[in-house]
């Protein structure tokens, strides 16, 4: 052996005979002491196995069965097993709790997942601040928190993380309170839940709108119903609105979900407007005995087109501002106003007044017509039966207050 | 048992070799601890890349060199030397040279210095750890032991 190579050994050995201090120790205790807790779920599996068992045997095939519960409204009745999807979702790791030391006691109480978050829920016995970073060893991303809710009942503080699942790299989270920090394992199985998915085959018809009801997608935290519908004409000629178009709600024991989003995809379909269209709706409660899906269209106003002038008298100018309502549209609670005008609006001049009471609305869209020199029409959503709507001011600074009767 | 219930028991079991190895590339507690638990949890977030639960330990000290490597390479800051109060003066001086010649080596070199004489690693885990052939690990054994001997000249 060369004189260097024994050199290097006996300065290995110096460091071989090194003990770590006990601050690793307690690092990595941190780190380390959680896992075990969270990796034995052997409960979690056997109730998990029994979950899919009762799924298996309550198997959701739609059943397209009318059901005269509802008046003026078709439906389709689905059976449900939402406990079972509250069960298969929800894990419960077996309430983790550590005690700061500030006195707080933490405890993440259990987790929901879906396809679009997972959501923490937890508790402190005393009103903290409250923080959860996602652990990744090359980054650490702060969640969101809808933090701070305190149950008086309980004398409890509750709080609700939600994350990205596309975020969710590993199963390490990190509590902060007050500035100290706990990790905390999570259940490695919520990577793989799954949604559960029922399949609806049931196609109604409307004044020939054809509602083709595909699936309602069921979890903890929401549910949604895809469908897709097929217009008989193309869009509206002048606003671009199509009528028609359907109610639709999900219905449990007679009471109705309440919508949280919908979107909608379109596209030609032998010259008919197809829309491949996704409603989400709260979620579907535990316990649930019945699960109904409720279709109705609601009668839509035409009115004719309304036009006016409005007289020009600040700024010296013998321009005449020129208004056209080109189309009303009323329908799902809602008035939709299309104006055409030789100028822009501001994005707030069009207010209107329901029973007596102003109703502010929102312009959803504008557009310039390309075929007239100065025409514009901007499309406006007002909250109610709409009756009066004034126009106050368009871009020229005119004052030009013009209140139209809508019939 | 899965791989992942084991984790925490194979991650005590090479806890002190893991803190040792970062030791060596950091010259510095603190941060050879932060390397440790960084790892640990980068581990554990890998942990269903690992196909062969016998090579734990050469995939974890894998990943632990490559942190390593990567602090070093960021921060690009001077080591501190590590010193051993029990140590009489004239072996520090002499161990202090070959520490600063080890710290001069390029990295290829130095990593595979720090396992085999400093922790004892077999070359075949060296080998495994670093994911390069066996023969290469001999030839940068040699090529630095020829470089150590060359920059520390007549204070051998």
């Amino acid at each position: 052996m060369k004189k260097i190579e024994k050199i290097l050994y006996t300065e290995g050995n110096k460091i071989q005979n090194m003990t770590p201090t006990d601050k690793l120790d307690k690092k990595m205790n941190d780190i380390l002491y959680p896992l075990p807790k969270a990796f034995n779920f052997k409960k979690l599996c056997i109730t998990c196995a029994a979950t899919v068992l009762a799924i298996v045997i309550f198997t959701v095939t739609a059943v397209g069965v009318r059901n005269s519960d509802f008046t003026g409204f078709d439906s389709v009745t689905v059976d449900t097993v939402a406990e079972a999807i509250h069960r298969e979702n929800a894990f419960q790791p077996k309430s983790i709790s550590h005690t700061f030391s500030n006195g707080t006691t933490v405890t993440v109480n259990g987790l929901v997942v879906d396809n679009d978050r997972m959501m923490i829920f937890g508790t402190a016995d005393k009103e903290s601040t409250i923080s959860l970073v996602l652990l990744n060893s090359s980054k650490k991303e702060l969640c969101h928190a809808d933090n701070g809710v305190i149950d008086f009942d309980k004398q409890e503080y509750n709080f609700t993380f939600e994350i990205k699942p596309s975020k969710l790299k590993n199963c390490l989270i990190q509590i902060i309170c007050d500035g100290e920090t706990q990790i905390f394992a999570l259940n490695p199985d919520i990577f793989t839940a799954k949604k559960r998915v029922y399949k609806i085959q049931k196609d109604f018809e409307y004044e020939g709108t054809t509602i083709d009801l595909k699936s309602l997608q069921s979890n903890l935290t929401s549910c949604v119903l895809d469908y897709k519908i097929l217009f008989p004409k193309e869009l509206r000629e002048q606003s671009g609105w199509f009528e028609n178009e359907p109610e639709i709600y999900v219905n449990v024991d007679n009471q109705n979900l309440g919508t949280m989003s919908s979107s909608m995809t379109s596209w030609l379909q032998l010259g008919k407007l197809s829309f491949s269209a996704s409603k989400r709706f709260e979620p579907i409660p535990p316990q649930t005995q019945k699960v109904t899906i409720l279709i109705k269209t609601i009668p839509v106003l035409k009115t004719e087109p309304i036009k006016l002038n409005a007289e020009i008298g600040s700024k010296g100018t013998n321009a005449t501002a020129e208004f056209e309502i080109i189309d009303i549209l009323k329908e799902y609670g809602k008035t939709k106003v299309a104006i055409k005008g030789n100028c822009l609006f501001f994005k707030d001049n069009v207010t209107a007044e329901l029973d007596g009471v102003p109703v502010m609305g929102e312009r959803v869209n504008w557009a310039r017509d390309e075929k007239e020199e100065f025409g514009y029409t901007h499309y406006y959503e007002f909250d109610g039966d709409i009756n009066i709507i004034t126009i106050e001011k368009y871009v020229c600074n005119v004052n030009v207050n013009k209140i139209i009767e809508l019939k | 048992m899965n791989i992942r219930e084991k984790f925490p028991l194979l991650f005590e079991e090479y806890k002190d070799m893991y803190y040792r190895v970062a030791f060596s590339f950091m010259k510095n507690e603190d941060e050879a601890i932060d390397i440790v638990c960084g790892m640990s949890l980068k581990a554990w977030e890998k942990l269903s890349c690992l196909k062969n639960e016998a090579s734990f330990g050469s995939w974890s000290t894998s990943i632990l060199v490559n942190i390593c490597k990567t602090r070093l390479k960021k921060s690009k800051k001077e080591l501190l030397l590590y010193k051993n109060e029990a140590t009489p003066q004239n072996d520090i001086d002499e161990q202090l040279t070959v520490r600063e010649a080890v710290d001069r080596l390029p990295m290829k070199f130095k990593e595979v210095v720090i396992l085999r004489y400093f922790n004892g690693f077999e070359l075949s885990m060296i080998a495994e750890a670093l994911k390069i052939p066996l023969g290469t690990v001999k030839s940068r054994l040699s090529r630095a032991i020829s470089f150590l001997e060359k920059e520390l000249g007549d204070s051998l």
